[in-house]
């Protein structure tokens, strides 16, 4: 049976570029320009429900905001839109397709940044971007307490800058090790981290 | 003399370290976002000279320009901001997302914003109420989306104002107070490890000490121990 996937961020290079990966690869992809577009989400929706079932959400939200200024005068307008967008278009896009992921592969995947750790943010002037970054990579810690139990897997992705290393497909695609007998010692799917496209672990 | 400024100062652990740094003599600007409630002006009878209240939402970006202006108007110079109002919304919805990230996110970082002139010309210490619920690494609730959302949100913020600031001299103190029983869901939580009243004094005494290590960003709570973030 075909993978059935939904990308939702395709407006960026690499979620574009893992659309097309999985596509290549004889999945099924139904595509979201922007996570927060209500009118797409709807019509996905549509279609995921002919499929009755959703293997693969992946979600990048990655706006930068679109008037960045230094301190004394910032854009509040401006940061609050990315967040909402981000944050909240990512919340209910999930919420929306959960009742199909629970009948598929059951795994979520979001394309963020490593310039974003909070620990070593090297983003310092876009606070609409690392702000929101922050708030998603919380949120699918949050997911992967709550659905992990359910068997759910999670993948977060820091695309390499220069487009070396894994690609965002990849990564997404990757089972890691899972040993029921073992939960702590020799499952990496219990755990949930950030990692670059050279498979390093990035500091949340 | 020493001036501080702190949100969150109408009721809960906002009003109970406004007690303390008055009852210590320092001069207090206590933000205030509930006129109707009595605790701060009972506390004005009692300090006079030192307490002043200034209306404060820190949701909104007038009312945080308004703020820093009567502030100065009174004062040229703040050594002490402490950002500690916060709210808990309701519902894991879109409105409880952006009212957490408007309230507990933003709010110090327009505090910062507006406040920075004052503070240049002070001691410079940003004291800041975090809180567990921003710890990515350690988190491990399956509720409560909008309200860790936006302290981790905090914590990002709070990391780039410390690149920013440190080597202008700042100083930053993050804060986790535990389990208070505070006001931060409408009224008064009854459950909790700790009235205001116990995390107040904890938490004066980790924001005026000299003695840390200023020149790393680090979370500590009221039994004095470190989080990583």
């Amino acid at each position: 049976m075909k993978n059935i996937v939904l990308i939702a961020g395709t407006q960026f290079q690499e979620a574009a570029e893992a659309a097309d990966w999985f596509r290549q690869r004889g999945a099924v992809v139904y595509e979201m320009s922007s996570v927060a577009n209500a009118a797409e989400r709807a019509n996905v929706l549509e279609a995921i429900k002919t499929e009755e079932k959703l293997d693969l959400l992946i979600i990048q939200a990655t706006a930068r905001g679109q008037n960045v200024q230094p301190l004394g005068q910032l854009d509040y307008k401006d940061i609050s839109q990315v967040f909402d967008q981000g944050v909240n278009g990512a919340h209910e896009l999930v919420e929306v397709m959960l009742p199909f992921l629970r009948k598929g592969k059951k795994r979520l995947g979001l394309i963020t940044s490593a310039d974003t750790s909070i620990r070593d943010p090297r983003e310092t002037k876009d606070f609409a971007f690392a702000m929101t970054q922050a708030g998603l990579h919380m949120l699918w810690k949050l997911y992967f307490n709550k659905l992990r139990p359910e068997g759910f897997t999670f993948r977060c992705f820091c695309p390499n800058p220069d487009g070396s290393g894994l690609s965002a497909g990849e990564y997404m695609h990757m089972d890691f090790c899972y040993d029921a007998r073992e939960e702590y010692i020799h499952s990496e799917e219990n755990r949930i981290v950030l990692r670059d496209g050279c498979f390093r672990e990035i500091s949340w | 003399m020493e001036y501080v400024v702190i949100t969150g100062a109408d009721r809960g652990i906002g009003f109970a370290l406004s007690e303390v740094f008055v009852k210590n003599g320092y001069t207090v600007y206590a933000g205030q976002f509930m006129p109707e409630w009595p605790q701060l002006a009972g506390l004005k009878k009692q300090y006079p000279e030192q307490l002043h209240i200034v209306p404060l939402n820190v949701g909104d970006d007038r009312s945080v320009r308004a703020a820093a202006a009567l502030v100065g108007s009174m004062t040229g110079r703040i050594d002490y901001l402490i950002n500690c109002a916060g709210i808990f919304p309701p519902a894991d919805n879109a409105s409880g997302f952006s009212s957490a990230f408007q309230v507990n996110s933003l709010g110090p970082l327009r505090m910062v914003e507006h406040f920075l002139p004052l503070m240049k010309e002070g001691k410079k210490k940003i004291c800041t109420f975090s809180s567990e619920t921003g710890v990515i690494p350690l988190m491990q609730r399956t509720r409560d989306f909008s309200y860790c959302v936006s302290k981790a949100a905090l914590n990002m913020e709070m990391h780039m104002l410390f690149r920013k600031l440190r080597p202008e001299g700042f100083t930053f103190r993050l804060f986790h107070p535990g389990w208070v029983k505070t006001y931060m869901s409408g009224a008064k939580s009854t459950v909790g490890d700790f009235e205001p009243e116990e995390a107040a004094p904890v938490a004066y005494r980790y924001f005026v000490s000299d003695d840390e290590i200023d020149d790393v960003l680090i979370l500590r709570d009221i039994q004095g121990q470190y989080w990583p973030f």
